[in-house]
């Protein structure tokens, strides 16, 4: 059984990278926008009323396709988010694993496994990114299902390998959660009364990420693909800091961002054997 | 929640979406009638592949929003790229013009797009759209035909939880005018400005340009002309109507293919020749219409503004309940309908304006403050901080407003003074005292609009405009929280600041009218910018009504029309239809006639009247005031006529018309009249007779018409008809046929009844004219002769109030040495009935007796027929009889 104490970084998609299957797709909102990054640009089923669970299926490839998280950015209507995979078509599906939210944090509709085993749980809320991390698999194939009252919708799908940082950010961390970046304009009157206030809801304040003393073959062999990937794309960030919520699991729905590229920190050498890699990230927590 | 309680809410999120309303093919790639193969289109008309005809487009909307950190689920498949939203605000011509056109700048953030939902082909391509382009470099390319495309940009709030509810949402329409972009800095910019740019456009005008032009020359006499080249007739030009030939000459015409029927010199033109070539112009006329209805006219016809942008109920409530006048013109040069409506907004003082957040054309008068919902504004908690500016606008002053209406001739240019019959002054002469301002401010209006027998309305016009600029109006700007973001321009509100004070230094506010809004920080802080508004208390009738006035400015003849105007100007109800829309009970309309103006009937016609009251609905309030130097004049009598056919044939003299008839016939009717001018009935007709005299010691008899009546203004009464046998006949005996007057006898001054000059009016002569004859009794008698004249009745006379009767033949005997003495008047005798008369015929008691028969002279007309149905003022009511009046024996 896994466990993700630390902080980490979905990065490598194969849902953009590798075929997505001929499905259910409204038109207006084909399976064609799970192919970017855009959170605004959705997939959303066909319209059948009788269907309850929708889903999308990734085709890897004979190779089959590394994969350790998976991520919703931005969606509506998943009650439960169920990824399972197979080598092959005749296979029946391998869950991998299994969410199931609540709608108050209270009641629950079923479990939440992974591998069999309950994960933790969260509260479905509209627009909350989600991302979960499993033990690395490799299928040929894998389904994407959705479960809901209501079709879904979904921004971004996200399956692949993730970001492991080998140390943790305290100290001086800007945790994302914490830090949307409001600007507010208020209205004064001649006389000096409090008129009204807006706001404008900006994403995140640019935030740092250093990882010091890390091994060069940790950078080689793990920062700099996935720095290869930020230069070009966004990538999902989950921070969590609680520990009693990383059991068996993670899912996060406060501090799961969207994050993209401000500009790198220089990589140094600190001696023979660590060095320091960073930059800076700004994006749009849910 | 509802918008007005998101908009309060602190903490209030903003946010933007614009809608672009581009066309889309409706049709299949490659499928009939659509002929394109290979690659796919775009669905646009730029890359159409395609016969144009089989393109068949309907607007799609490309939605863009705020570049939120989430984009709400309900308007999902939004590009959120949308940047910033400028405005240049409109502004509202507080003077009665169109103002200045709003523009909105959008600027967005290009980006790498996948193409769904801008390609409908994005699936088949070869080629990775999010790889190849940008979403805006590629939409710019597929829609070249972009001018004029609806953009709407909704403002407003998302919820406290990030919702998008379209009820906390505001549209404002707009019309794209260009595209800029994609720039260097990757942004994009949709330059759009509001629905009254169609108006700018040169091919906006009314009438209608036309090709068509003479095939041949046509003299001034000609009533035939054929268009050219052939078949310009049926596609360019109706059935009938009124054309402007060579720019000069306005003649109705009847078309039938190219063939011209013409009915020339129409309009105040005259007919002149015009060569092969000239262009044969159709006119526009509008003919006792409303202002909305014009307007409307103006925009949707002529300017192609789609009629879905006019809430035209509304317009015609504001017309109903404020605008009751009616105005008429003929365009005959083809004009901008820039010019023609921003004429029609000054003339009628109405304003006129885009509303982006309706998007509706929005139409309104200027009108009193009562009338509207006046929101209040405070420096306490509207105001906002170190906004407020408060500047004199001196321009805008006025001392005087003259008006020119009554225009002649519509192919003359509408500001060429000498083509208006009539100018109204309207003047505020205290402040032109050296004491106030000592200044002269003259603001001047040309009206083709207003005709002149509509005075009351270029009165009115002058007035409504000296009420407002008498004063030097202040401007405002201040800007507002978005909490008071429902105020919009065209509104009144109260503005109250300590700098705005009183004598005594207590705060004064004041009503402004806002001209225009301008987003200092969108969905949260406005600039606004107003005027101060001043206007008079709306004049009110005694019922509380606001009354309706008619001013009569000029003398109408009702029985020799120039134009419509004066025709209708006998009857007060078809004067007021015409000038005024929808009447109500408890309506009141007061005509007034001023100095030097009034009614007369120049000839007699079957008892009508100068004046008729007309009828009117049950409820309303007719006044007639008459000015001193007024007049109403009924028409004259006609002389008594002695046809040649005998008395049983011949005529009395006419009773005189009557000078008002106030008609309750149909309807009771509610009047007043306060005379403090005469009101006089037309005079009678003069009495007629038969005599004989001798000529050539013969006896013939000779048949004296009556005098006509004395007119009045151009009124010229007409006489009775007289006959001479011309030849030796007996006594004149009833029933006999005798000859007309030949020629050769009219020396012997035998006439007509004489037809009396016009009067002045308002004077009176001290009789009316008579017919006179010399009657050569028994001349080659005795040495000293007794010459007769014998005059038939005198027609009567107008009256300082009412009118005289017809008078009675007189014979005067003159006693004359030859005919050309003019001798000693020995005896006068007045014929006022028919009979024997003795009348001397030499010295000595010489006598001989004379049959004498005579048609009785007429009476003078009532001065006011039903003056029971109608209250009598004015310093002229009591000597006004109720009854004819009859010749003065």
């Amino acid at each position: 059984m896994a466990n993700f104490p630390h902080a980490w970084v979905g990065y490598d998609n194969l849902v953009m990278s590798r075929k997505i299957l001929p499905g259910t797709e409204d038109p207006a909102y084909p399976l064609a926008n799970l192919k970017n990054w855009y959170s605004w640009q959705r997939w959303k089923p066909g319209d059948d009323p009788s269907v309850v669970t929708w889903g999308v299926t990734i085709d890897c490839g004979v190779t089959g396709g590394i994969a350790d998280y998976a991520a919703v950015l931005s969606h509506s209507g998943i009650e439960t988010f169920v990824v399972a995979g197979k080598n092959n078509l005749s296979d029946p599906w391998t869950d991998i694993v299994q969410l199931v939210m609540s709608a108050n944090a209270a009641t629950y509709g079923g479990l939440y496994t992974y591998n069999g085993a309950q994960i933790y749980r969260s509260i479905k809320k509209t627009d909350k990114n989600i991302a979960v991390r499993f033990d690395q698999t490799n299928y040929r194939y894998y389904f994407f299902w959705f479960k809901g009252t209501v079709a879904p919708s979904v921004g971004v799908l996200a399956l692949g390998k993730a970001l492991d940082f080998p140390r943790g950010f305290y100290g001086g961390f800007i945790r994302p959660a914490w830090n949307k970046d409001v600007e507010t304009t208020n209205s004064i009157s001649e006389r000096g009364q409090f008129l009204g206030r807006s706001i404008v809801r900006s994403g995140n304040r640019p935030f740092v990420i250093t990882q010091t003393h890390v091994t060069h073959g940790w950078v080689d062999t793990y920062w700099q693909p996935f720095r290869e990937h930020a230069d070009l794309f966004p990538f999902v960030f989950v921070w969590e800091p609680n520990p009693v919520d990383l059991i068996n699991g993670t899912i996060n729905n406060t501090d799961v961002l969207q994050a993209w590229l401000r500009a790198w920190r220089p990589s140094t050498l600190k001696d023979k054997r660590f060095a320091e890699v960073g930059g800076e990230f700004e994006g749009a927590a849910s | 929640m509802t918008l007005s309680v998101e908009r309060a809410r602190s903490g209030r999120e903003p946010f933007f979406v614009a809608e672009l309303y581009l066309p889309q093919c409706q049709r299949t790639f490659g499928v009939q009638p659509c002929t394109g193969t290979g690659e796919p289109c775009y669905k646009t008309l730029a890359s159409c592949k395609s016969v144009v005809s089989a393109y068949d487009p309907i607007d799609k909307a490309y939605v863009f929003c705020s570049a939120r950190q989430q984009v709400p689920f309900a308007i999902e498949g939004a590009v959120p790229c949308l940047d910033s939203v400028e405005q240049t605000p409109a502004r509202i011509g507080a003077s009665g013009t169109l103002g200045q056109r709003g523009v909105v700048s959008i600027t967005f953030n290009d980006l790498t797009h996948n193409d769904v939902g801008f390609d409908p082909h994005y699936a088949s391509r070869a080629y990775d759209p999010l790889s190849q382009g940008t979403l805006f470099g590629k939409l710019r390319a597929r829609h070249l035909y972009y001018s004029g495309r609806k953009l709407v940009v909704k403002i407003g709030y998302l919820t406290e939880g990030g919702e998008y509810l379209p009820e906390n949402f505001r549209s404002f329409t707009y019309f794209i005018e260009s595209f800029e972009g994609p720039d260097k800095n990757g942004k994009f910019k949709i330059l759009a400005k509001d629905l009254l740019k169609q108006l700018d456009s040169e091919r906006a005008q009314c009438p209608a340009p036309n090709v068509g032009r003479l095939k041949d020359a046509i003299t001034s006499a000609d009533t035939t002309a054929t268009l050219y080249p052939a078949g310009i007739g049926d596609a360019d030009y109706p059935t009938f109507g009124l054309m402007v030939l060579g720019g000069e000459e306005i003649v109705g015409f009847d078309r039938v293919g190219d063939a011209l029927t013409l009915y020339r010199a129409q309009q105040n033109t005259v007919a002149i020749d015009h060569d092969a070539d000239e262009l044969a112009q159709v006119c526009k006329e509008y003919t006792s219409q409303t202002v909305q209805n014009i307007i409307y006219s103006l925009l949707v016809d002529f300017a192609g503004v789609p009629a879905v942008y006019i809430n035209k109920a509304e317009w015609d409530a504001e017309q109903a309940a404020y605008l009751p006048r009616l105005y008429t013109s003929v365009l005959a040069v083809p004009t901008s309908v820039k010019t023609l409506v921003n004429e029609l907004l000054e003339q009628t003082a109405t304003l006129l304006w885009w509303d982006e957040e309706e998007a509706k054309l929005r139409f309104k008068s200027l009108r009193a403050l009562s009338d509207d919902a006046v929101a209040t504004l405070g420096e306490w908690s509207h105001v906002l901080r170190d906004t407020l500016d408060i500047k004199e606008d001196p321009a805008a002053r006025l001392t005087q407003v003259w008006v020119w209406y009554g225009a002649r001739d519509p192919t003359k240019a509408v500001d060429e003074k000498a083509n208006y019959k009539l100018r109204h002054v309207a003047s505020d002469p205290d402040a032109e005292q050296p004491m106030m301002y000592g200044d002269k401010r003259v603001k001047e209006i040309f009206s083709r609009w207003i005709t002149a027998g509509n005075a009351s309305a270029a009165i009115d016009l002058g007035d409504k405009y000296l009420a407002r600029y008498r004063r030097t109006p202040r401007i405002a700007s201040f800007s507002l929280d978005e909490k008071d973001g429902a105020i919009k321009p065209g509104d009144f509100v109260q503005l109250s600041s300590y700098r705005l004070q009183k004598f005594d230094g207590t705060s004064e506010p004041i009503n402004m009218q806002i001209l225009s809004r301008k987003f200092k920080k969108v969905a949260t802080q406005t600039d606004y910018t107003g005027t101060e508004f001043f206007y008079l208390v709306p004049q009110v009738g005694p019922s509380g009504n606001v009354e309706r006035s008619i001013i009569i400015a000029a003398p109408n003849d009702a029985m020799h029309p120039t134009d419509s105007q004066q025709r209708l100007a006998a009857n007060l109800r078809a004067l007021h239809d015409s000038i005024y829309a929808d009447l109500n009970a408890g309506d009141v309309v007061r005509f007034r006639v001023l100095s030097g103006a009034g009614f007369y009937r120049s000839t007699r016609n079957a008892r009508q009247p100068a004046l008729h009251t007309g009828a009117w609905p049950a409820g309303v309030k007719v006044f007639i005031d008459l000015d001193p130097g007024s007049f109403v004049a009924g028409a004259a009598g006609k002389g008594a006529i002695w046809n040649e056919y005998g008395v049983a044939n011949s005529l009395p003299g006419e009773d005189g018309g009557s000078g008002i008839w106030v008609d309750a016939s149909l309807t009771p009717l509610t009047c007043t009249i306060t005379a403090n001018a005469p009101i006089s009935g037309g005079a009678g007709g003069g009495a007629s007779l038969n005599t004989p005299f001798n000529r050539f010691n013969q006896d013939v008899a000779v048949y004296l018409g009556g005098g006509g009546a004395h007119g009045i203004l151009g009124g010229a009464s007409e006489g009775g008809l007289s006959f001479d046998p011309g030849a030796v006949l007996p006594w004149p005996q009833s029933g006999e046929t005798v000859a007309r007057i030949p020629a050769s006898i009219i020396g012997y001054n035998l006439e007509v009844g004489q037809t009396k000059p016009p009067n002045v009016p308002g004077t009176t002569v001290p009789y009316g004219s008579g017919y006179f004859f010399l009657n050569l009794y028994n001349f080659s008698g005795p040495a000293v002769q007794y010459l007769h004249t014998v005059s038939a009745g005198n027609g009567g006379i107008p009256g300082v109030a009412n009118g005289v009767g017809g008078g009675f033949p007189i014979i005067q005997t003159r006693r004359v040495a030859s005919i050309f003495d003019a001798g000693t008047v020995v005896q006068t005798l007045l014929i006022y009935s028919s009979g024997l008369y003795t009348l001397p015929i030499g010295d000595g008691g010489v006598t001989k007796q004379v049959q004498m028969v005579m048609r009785l002279p007429g009476k003078a007309g009532w001065a006011i027929y039903g003056k029971d149905f109608c209250t009598l003022e004015g310093s002229y009511a009591a000597a006004l009889r109720a009854e004819h009046y009859g010749p003065i024996i």
